[in-house]
């Protein structure tokens, strides 16, 4: 016979509804799991608010979405192999026919063109999206910003390899493609990036996570500096030279040596 | 971080499911409440499966099609009890059986000279 009242249910079922978690049967597991909690606590003489307290330290002191992710992870693992498997057979069909294609084009055999344009298409619209739905798929977050730093990734990534496909067969757009791809890595993928990457560091505050902050910050101006240098450069307007030398004296004296001091000092432990 | 005990980590790593399988073997039918109470219970407070170990364990049993869920209302809230299918029966023997031999190992290669 429960000990708690209705309302004391409801309250339950509601912290629980209020979590990531999807499953129905996870949310009855973990109701029920509370109420015995709390009913034991209560038997004892602890009120309904402090039992509730130390029930929740007890099931999820890090949230309730942990245990979303822990169940996530288990049951979607099977998947996580066959999505690996793909990749690294989709990796290989791909970068045989972008070597070949190379060989082709260097060679001046017929052909070099169709095989490229395979190529194009296998990596940017097989290949690149299954890589990120990969990476998508085994982190866990509500933000927003995380889930567009995907899909701007995604649009980046793909602008940018398309471009490079019309630059080599000469087709006409392939700067404005590079154009808009740097605009939207700059403008759309490397902030969200970073700013996920930073909030990661600043919510730890050891003096380690406080570099981690630096580096990433140094390593968002210099890819941003150097993206930009090179779209200036390939449209020859003026003051790439100098953002180029401004985005390598970030990068070598910021972004590398905090990157390397780090691994180093991971490696040492 | 899941597994609570006075053994590292490292040591019960990859026994929740022998566990909880044994323990449904045992006993017709139990709710995760009780199979962690039984667990602390059994080992004498060494072993404490965390809830956050073991419910993505049961869920991936039943995904597995090793246990088998049966559902009881209980007031305004709903108790799920997890028993063994006949697969679970055969892989709960295969699991014991396969860490009886480990330990007997393990035995034989640590205090054995």
């Amino acid at each position: 016979m429960s000990k708690l009242t209705d309302e004391h249910i409801e309250f339950i079922a509601d912290q629980v509804n209020k979590s990531k978690i999807d499953s129905n049967e996870l949310k009855e597991d973990l109701i029920d799991h509370f109420c015995c909690i709390i009913e034991d606590d209560i038997r004892l003489g602890k009120s309904f608010e402090e039992s509730y307290n130390r029930a929740y330290q007890i099931v999820c002191p890090n949230g309730f979405d942990e245990i979303h992710q822990e169940t996530i992870l288990l049951l979607t693992s099977k998947n996580i192999i066959i999505m690996k498997k793909l990749l690294f057979s989709l990796g290989f069909i791909t970068t045989v026919f972008l070597v070949t294609s190379f060989l082709f084009k260097a060679l001046h055999w017929p052909g070099a063109g169709s095989i490229l344009i395979v190529a194009s298409f296998l990596l940017i619209f097989v290949f690149v999206p299954l890589v990120l739905l990969y990476f998508y798929k085994r982190e866990f977050s509500k933000y927003i910003s995380y889930k567009l730093k995907y899909v701007f990734g995604f649009l980046g990534l793909a602008l940018l390899l398309t471009g490079s496909l019309f630059k080599v067969m000469h087709w006409p757009g392939s700067g404005l493609l590079f154009l808009v791809s740097v605009a939207v890595i700059n403008f759309g993928f490397l902030p969200f990036l970073f700013y996920r990457l930073y909030r990661k560091s600043v919510v730890r505050e050891s003096e380690e996570h406080r570099s981690i902050k630096w580096e990433y910050i140094t390593g968002f101006l210099g890819a941003v500096l150097f993206l930009t240098a090179s779209i200036f450069k390939l449209f020859h307007w003026p003051g790439s030279g100098t953002m180029l030398v401004s985005s390598v004296v970030i990068i070598n004296f910021g972004f590398l040596p905090l990157l390397f001091i780090r691994l180093y000092k991971k490696s040492a432990v | 971080m899941y597994l609570c005990s006075m053994y590292s980590k490292e040591l019960l790593k990859g026994t929740i499911s022998a566990i909880i399988l044994k323990l449904l073997a045992e006993n017709e039918k139990m709710y995760g409440y009780q199979i962690a109470r039984k667990v602390k219970e059994l080992s004498d407070n060494k072993i404490m499966i965390k809830e956050g170990s073991l419910y993505p364990a049961l869920h991936k049993l039943k995904e597995d099609g090793l246990v088998t869920v049966e559902t009881v209302n209980i007031g305004k809230r709903v108790r799920r009890y997890y028993s063994l299918t006949p697969a679970g029966v055969i892989v709960q023997k295969e699991k014991v059986t396969e860490i009886e031999d480990f330990i007997t190992t393990l035995g034989n290669v640590l205090f054995k000279s």
